[in-house]
């Protein structure tokens, strides 16, 4: 079973390996790329420095690579004497590592993402056109929006995106919202999908659904701001 | 090996047969009861009137919550196996022959096709188990203090709080562990194996516990 671990250990840290070396390699591709001036403009310098980034990222996760690969070793050498608690250990140092790697590629992939003359381009390996699907079912999304469409829906859904609560919380915590209305808006939010309610212990939850529709109502205004023309 | 005592009682008043943080079951007064038996040891009650019952199949993460809630109040039958059996205020009531041979049956069945875990009918320790036959198929309850196995038609939601949850539905496997989260749509896993048979790996010995194992093929 140790050994199994340690071959799927070394078989991940191969894994990751290849990822960052065909990163670089990409990365190089295009930097020479434009070095041999395919319309040197100022977006593509923006591009060249965006790059240059991305390359010194893949330096740092190649840094971090070998840091995990010698530290893989000591484990090896540990456990050598079959602990169950060293396993356990080993499991959730890996889980750890692989989402603070993840979490570090996948940062550097959106923000080489650049919207050009030929639309939406990702800066890594072939470049092909993004085009966002808007297929919908038209009554289910007004039904959605309308759920959202109310301050103090939205003012709930907030709240409850900082912990499950219950009704006496939300009262406390919304307090110019009545209790026979704020059970009304609980049930529309309920209905809609966007919260549950426990039925054991009463307390309300944001859904997953929930969670990223206040994203999106998020992202959406910060993005009509960013375009507001009027001052 | 089973026996149904051929008493028939009623129910005087509402009893509370279990709660913990995700279940709750209530039967309430004037509901017909049986006491059940298993190798001469009283070992359950089954129940047939008003009842009241909810499981909570929600998993919480921080990204939001997954699951539903079930909860159900109306004329049932249940069947109750669990340890320490508690103090029922009873009244005799007018036999009802159907109800017992209705119980026998479900009970023979239940051991063939071994929806319940004789052994611990036979243990000292303590158990809960809710049976609520259905056309076919069998709505299953099983608790011990926090830790909850639930299983119906289309769902099947195991949690051992406050960190351990896998949820079976018709469309989803859902997975969290500690702050971790898989989520697979059923058509396809989109999510490297890895990550899952790490997870899967860290809940083995709960899974085992409770004799539930989940392959991912």
């Amino acid at each position: 079973m140790i050994t199994n671990r340690i071959t799927e250990t070394s078989r991940f840290s191969t894994a990751i390996f290849i990822y960052i070396k065909f990163n670089s390699i990409i990365v190089e591709i295009d930097l020479v790329r434009i070095e041999l001036g395919e319309s040197m403009s100022e977006k593509d310098e923006l591009l060249r420095e965006s790059l240059q980034e991305l390359k010194r990222e893949v330096e740092r996760l190649k840094e971090e690579l070998r840091r995990l690969k010698e530290s893989k070793a000591e484990e090896e050498e540990y456990m050598t004497y079959p602990r169950k608690r060293v396993i356990i250990g080993l499991d959730r140092f890996i889980g750890d590592v692989i989402e603070d790697i993840m979490e570090g590629i996948r940062e550097e992939i959106e923000r080489a993402v650049f919207i050009g003359p030929r639309g939406v381009v990702i800066a890594r390996g072939k470049r092909r056109r993004v085009r966002e699907s808007v297929d919908f079912n038209e009554k289910q999304a007004a039904k959605l929006l309308e759920a959202l469409a109310n301050e103090n829906r939205l003012k709930i859904l907030k709240s409850l995106s900082r912990g499950g609560k219950y009704l006496k919380e939300l009262q406390e915590e919304l307090s110019n919202i009545s209790a026979g209305t704020l059970s009304s808006h609980l049930n529309i939010l309920e209905e809609a999908g966007l919260v549950v309610q426990e039925a054991v212990r009463g307390r309300y939850l944001i859904t997953l659904p929930g969670r990223f529709a206040l994203k999106m109502v998020s992202s959406l205004v910060r993005y009509l701001g960013e375009f507001d023309v009027e001052d | 090996m089973w026996k149904i005592e051929p008493k028939t009682f009623e129910l005087k008043e509402e009893t509370e047969l279990f709660r913990n943080s995700k279940c709750y079951l209530k039967v309430k007064q004037g509901a017909k009861v049986l006491k059940i038996s298993y190798r001469d040891r009283h070992v359950g009650y089954a129940f047939k009137g008003p009842l009241e019952y909810a499981v909570d199949t929600v998993i919480e993460t921080s990204q939001g919550a997954l699951g539903k809630s079930v909860k159900v109040s109306r004329e049932d039958v249940v069947l109750v196996f669990m340890n320490p059996l508690p103090e029922l205020k009873l009244s005799e009531a007018e036999a009802d022959v159907d109800f017992i041979e209705e119980v026998l049956d479900i009970c023979e069945e239940l051991a063939e096709e071994r929806k319940i875990n004789l052994k611990a009918l036979r243990s000292e320790s303590k158990y809960f188990t809710a049976v609520f036959p259905r056309e076919n198929y069998y709505e299953i309850i099983v608790a011990k203090e926090n830790k909850l196995v639930y299983v119906s038609k289309n769902i099947v939601y195991i949690t051992a709080p406050p960190d351990k949850n896998i949820l079976v539905s018709k469309n989803n496997i859902v997975v969290s562990y500690k702050n971790k989260l898989l989520y697979f749509p059923r058509k396809g896993l989109k999510y490297p194996l890895k990550q899952v048979n790490i997870v899967l790996q860290q809940l083995n010995d709960f899974l085992n516990q409770l004799k539930y194992q989940i392959r991912i093929e």
